[in-house]
């Protein structure tokens, strides 16, 4: 406990300020912990979810900005009986929005953090 | 002799009252737990991912969006859409790529994770001066809309207006710090959320429930019939309803209000557990924002048109004394005056939050990394932070009052948002995630975001001295007042050619550590830090770098 990180990088003129490096585990070698496969299988299985997932998020929200900006006809029909098309559509940024975060946070529970508690048990555990 | 009241209203006055003394007794209660430098910014930690949710929401959802959004899609129908469903969209990037890795990397501030593996003074000098500009300009627009608000809703002028929000904000903050500020937050959330869904079951209502009913009824009300449900009435070009979603939706990721609040939760899982309840929470209250904004037109009488004003800000105040029973009516009169409390809490909660984030940038980045080079004593640090907070909100009622009316809050509000998505977000993005990335490069990047967002706003049709409807931006049709679609590419240019072009090397040790502390959380700031405890020598020295 009590373990305040610091946030200086160590540049001299950042030496002695009460943000310099403190970390209990000093002699940490990162270099060598993001080449633990253990760190390695925690960022692939991230970024495996990550690429897709921003991929959809751009091409449907930035689709949806484009679609607003230029296609006015399309945006402006009415569907169901009289329900404007653009309503919908600006519903389904809303359902984008839960589905992706839903989506992130359910896998993070269920595999990232198992992960990244195996990459630093594996780099020596918490320092705390 | 100045008039600080012309026809004093008097129960939204006493509604509000309530609300202020709720806010400052929890104040009160939180003054007397906060001492520590990491109480003062970021709550010592204790605040839970649900709790933060609700803060986040209380943080983000101005009362633009609660008024100002829904007079614009009362006004404009459905092109109003557009820059609400940006800003909820926008929560995606965060989660995706910096809730849990502010949580994991950063202390109290942005320039935190940046001078991680930057070095320190350029670092926290040009990303504080990112900060502030967001923070100043944003703070501004808020008080303006506060100022204007409280005057239609309340009789207070506008003067004494601007003044009163300014005293709370730096009540909250200087004597409550970050854990009155989250509270605060949470409060008026719980009551933006509430009056939202009172107004939403109301409107719906009166259409027996069929949506159908509610946007054929705007429709035959609105002036341009039809029109209302197609777009083209708010922006009749495309380029600059792109451009302006754009910014929402980057923007938010560089808000630093919106990212200290990462630092108030124990760790990661908090901190993206908190995303996944604000989304819930603005998700929800946008959706009943656009049932509310058409409701408003639907509904309104011709009297409550005209008194909704040209801006459209005060539609839902008229919508609520209309549902309430109307004019002169104990019902409409009650139920204004709570809508109306609702949204002054509203302003507080948010002008709270954005000075809390500038003392920060003042006090933990400028003085004491910057100027004390980390000399000083957490004590002054905590004494110059609420010094800080005094001067910034001083700084921006003086604004605030000095430009009045005269300025335009959604030119303010787009240009706060064009700087936080093209000055702050592509130099923290890049310093997590680019290995190459250096001090040389988040300069470069910062400063060219800020001066081509500087002079693209300067150069639009709204701010160009003499530009009026007809001669417009001498850029012509390219001439935006959210120029983020040019300004974002700009940023991320210039952090490449800086990192690129300088023949400073990148620090790659420092990289290593901040790219497997931010992933694994190892060696995150604790939850509880004992307090008192002496320093310890710094562990590990490294040799300057060379500079660039």
């Amino acid at each position: 406990m009590g373990n305040q990180g610091r946030v200086v990088s160590g540049t001299a003129e950042g030496e002695g300020g009460r943000f310099r490096r403190e970390d209990a585990a000093p002699g940490r070698d990162w270099q060598a912990i993001e080449g633990s496969p253990e760190f390695q299988q925690l960022v692939r299985a991230r970024r495996s979810f990550l690429v897709p997932a921003t991929i959809v998020f751009l091409v449907v929200g930035i689709g949806y900005l484009l679609l607003a900006a230029f296609d006015h006809g399309l945006m402006g029909k009415q569907v169901f009986g009289g329900i404007p098309f653009a309503f919908l559509a600006a519903v389904s940024q809303i359902l984008l929005t839960w589905i992706l975060c839903g989506a992130y946070l359910r896998k993070a529970d269920s595999t990232f953090e198992r992960l990244e508690q195996r990459a630093a048990e594996a780099a020596g555990g918490h320092d705390r | 002799m100045i008039v600080f009241a012309a026809d004093l209203k008097v129960l939204p006055l006493a509604v509000f009252a309530v609300v202020l003394a709720i806010t400052l007794a929890v104040t009160f209660w939180a003054a007397k737990r906060t001492s520590s430098a990491t109480d003062f910014y970021a709550a010592g930690r204790g605040i839970t991912g649900f709790q933060n949710g609700w803060a986040i929401a209380g943080d983000y959802m101005s009362a633009s969006s609660f008024l100002g959004f829904a007079g614009l899609i009362f006004l404009f129908g459905v092109d109003a859409f557009v820059g609400l469903m940006a800003a909820i969209v926008a929560f995606i990037p965060v989660l995706f790529f910096l809730a849990e890795r502010m949580r994991n990397s950063g202390k109290y501030t942005l320039a935190d994770v940046l001078s991680f593996r930057l070095r320190e003074r350029p670092a926290r000098l040009v990303t504080a001066a990112g900060t502030l500009s967001v923070v100043l300009i944003y703070l501004v627009a808020q008080m303006v809309g506060a100022g204007a608000l409280i005057q239609a809703l309340t009789g207070i002028t506008f003067t004494p207006a601007v003044i009163g929000v300014g005293i709370f904000m730096l009540a909250y903050v200087i004597f409550g710090g970050m854990l009155a500020t989250t509270w605060v937050q949470i409060i008026k959330a719980t009551l933006l959320m509430a009056a939202g869904t009172v107004l939403t079951l109301f409107v719906l209502a009166k259409v027996g429930f069929n949506p159908v009913e509610l946007f054929s009824r705007a429709a035959e009300h609105h002036p341009k019939g039809d029109a209302y449900l197609k777009p083209g009435l708010q922006f009749d070009t495309g380029l600059p309803l792109l451009s302006f979603g754009i910014a929402f939706i980057f923007g938010t990721a560089g808000l630093p209000h919106i990212l200290m609040r990462f630092f108030t939760v124990p760790n990661a899982k908090a901190a993206r557990g908190s995303v996944g309840w604000a989304v819930f929470l603005i998700g929800t209250f946008y959706l009943m924002v656009m049932i509310v904004g058409v409701g408003a037109r639907a509904l309104l009488s011709s009297s409550g048109v005209k008194a909704a004003g040209p801006t459209g800000n005060l539609a839902i105040p008229e919508l609520a004394l209309n549902l309430g029973g109307g004019q002169g009516s104990a019902g409409g009169d009650i139920f204004l005056a709570i809508i109306s409390a609702v949204a002054l809490a509203t302003i507080l909660a948010v002008v709270a939050g954005l000075v809390i984030s500038a003392s920060g940038a003042v006090a933990h980045d400028l003085w004491s990394n910057v100027i004390r080079k980390g000399r000083d004593s957490e004590k002054e640090e905590v004494w110059v932070a609420k010094l800080a907070a005094v001067g910034i909100g001083v700084l921006a009622i003086v604004l605030a009052i000095a430009g009045g009316a005269g300025f335009n809050i959604s030119v303010l509000v787009g240009m706060a948002f064009t700087f936080a998505s093209s000055v702050n977000f592509p130099a923290l993005l890049l310093a997590l995630w680019w290995r190459r990335f250096n001090t040389m490069g988040a300069v470069v990047g910062m400063l060219s975001g800020l001066i081509a967002s500087t002079v693209l706003i300067v150069m639009s049709a709204p701010v160009w001295p003499g530009a009026d409807s007809d001669t417009g931006s001498p850029l012509g049709s390219l001439g935006l007042a959210n120029p983020a679609i040019f300004c974002i590419p700009i940023g991320f240019l210039g952090c490449f050619l800086g990192t690129v072009l300088s023949s400073e090397k990148g620090n790659d040790r420092e990289y290593h550590e901040l790219y497997v502390r931010s992933e694994t959380g190892l060696g995150a700031e604790a939850a509880d830090p004992v307090r008192g405890q002496p320093k310890q020598p710094a562990a590990q020295q490294r040799a300057p770098e060379p500079v660039a």
